[in-house]
């Protein structure tokens, strides 16, 4: 028989909680497996770039920190669309987590590159359109977690709208070296890599997505509890058996 | 030959030297030591920039994601800290004789 609660619930629980435990440590498994072989792969396997030396070797990292976060620009999108259509809180859950790890993983991007761009080409910044965009994508989810915390009732729909613009500015972002003419290095680097430099750049993208999956799957655990947690001190609160206010 | 030092030398019109002169010049071994060790100086300082740059970037990279991490684990803790004080209130208010025509426990919002 299904609940409210399991209505509610609906998108951590459409799998059985077994499968999503094993999918879950699968993947904890390949993380920890990719995370432990990545780091001797980039610096003593890969050969050195005859023109970058060294600096090349963040490109393994901030690549990866930039997959992970155009993946959870598209879990915020699912998020905030599915919220939008089904009003369902748990849709909502599955947002929120989306956009604050695109703000961790974009952090981890916006300050890499920049330290990669100071070594090769001089300046920590250029106003170009790779760089602009990403840095507004940024910004938008930096928005949405501001709207969340301070926007009052009814933030969860205009978020929600700003997270669909976020997923609509990304196809931009990932497609702006190609589209213009910029001085960030074209999307087509990663595939026209040398075997063993291409062998530490899908390694770490491995890492990076698969730490993504385990941290998003914690987070949308975490904002769904603290949901119920709201709904049950509400209650308590009305029973008159809790006096702490309804925020947890 | 070193062909730093060749370079640096042959480059014949800045010391109007003829090319032979030049290649006469790149030929003495203190020539070509004082351009290897120009040149070495110069790709340490290189690497050494890039090392820089290359610890910084990864360090902020970890620090971020762990940072990241801890506050996850730190608001799941206080979650179950709010679950258990809400457990624990619920058990007491089971617990407590009920009151007549009373359909809640009393409590201090009551």
């Amino acid at each position: 028989m299904t609940t409210e609660r399991e209505t509610m619930s609906a998108p951590s629980n459409r799998l059985p909680t077994t499968v999503v435990a094993v999918l879950l440590a699968v993947v904890g498994i390949v993380a920890i497996a990719a995370y432990a072989v990545s780091p001797t792969l980039v610096f003593y396997h890969a050969r050195l770039e005859r023109e970058l030396g060294l600096s090349q070797k963040i490109f393994y990292f901030h690549v990866g920190c930039a997959w992970s976060m155009f993946i959870a620009v598209g879990v915020a999108a699912i998020g905030s669309l599915q919220f939008l259509r089904t009003r369902e809180r748990a849709w909502d859950d599955v947002a929120l987590s989306g956009a604050q790890l695109v703000v961790v993983f974009g952090i981890a991007v916006l300050t890499s590159g920049p330290i990669w761009g100071k070594l090769a080409w001089g300046t920590f910044w250029v106003w170009d359109a790779r760089l602009t965009s990403t840095l507004l994508l940024f910004l938008t989810f930096v928005a949405y977690g501001l709207l969340r915390r301070f926007g009052g009732p009814g933030a969860d729909r205009l978020s929600a709208g700003l997270g669909l613009f976020g997923a609509g500015v990304s196809p931009f972002v990932f497609t702006a070296v190609n589209l213009w003419r910029t001085q960030h290095p074209k999307n087509s680097v990663a595939v026209t890599l040398p075997p063993d430099m291409a062998l530490a750049f899908w390694i770490s993208v491995l890492a990076f997505v698969c730490l993504l999956v385990l941290v998003c799957a914690a987070r949308i655990g975490t904002a769904h509890a603290e949901s119920e947690l709201d709904d049950l001190v509400l209650r308590a609160t009305d029973l008159g058996l809790y006096d702490d206010g309804a925020s947890v | 030959m070193n062909s730093g030092a060749v370079d640096q030398v042959s480059n014949a019109s800045v010391y109007s030297l003829s090319p032979e002169e030049a290649q006469a010049v790149a030929n003495d071994p203190q020539v070509q030591d004082a351009v290897r060790a120009q040149i070495q100086a110069e790709e340490y300082a290189r690497f050494q920039r890039a090392q820089h740059g290359v610890v910084l970037a990864y360090s902020i990279i970890w620090v971020v994601l762990v940072a990241f991490v801890l506050m996850l684990l730190r608001s799941q803790r206080r979650l179950r800290a709010k679950l258990a004080d809400l457990e624990r209130r619920l058990r007491k208010a089971e617990e407590a004789p009920a009151t007549p025509g009373r359909t809640a426990p009393a409590g201090p919002n009551a």
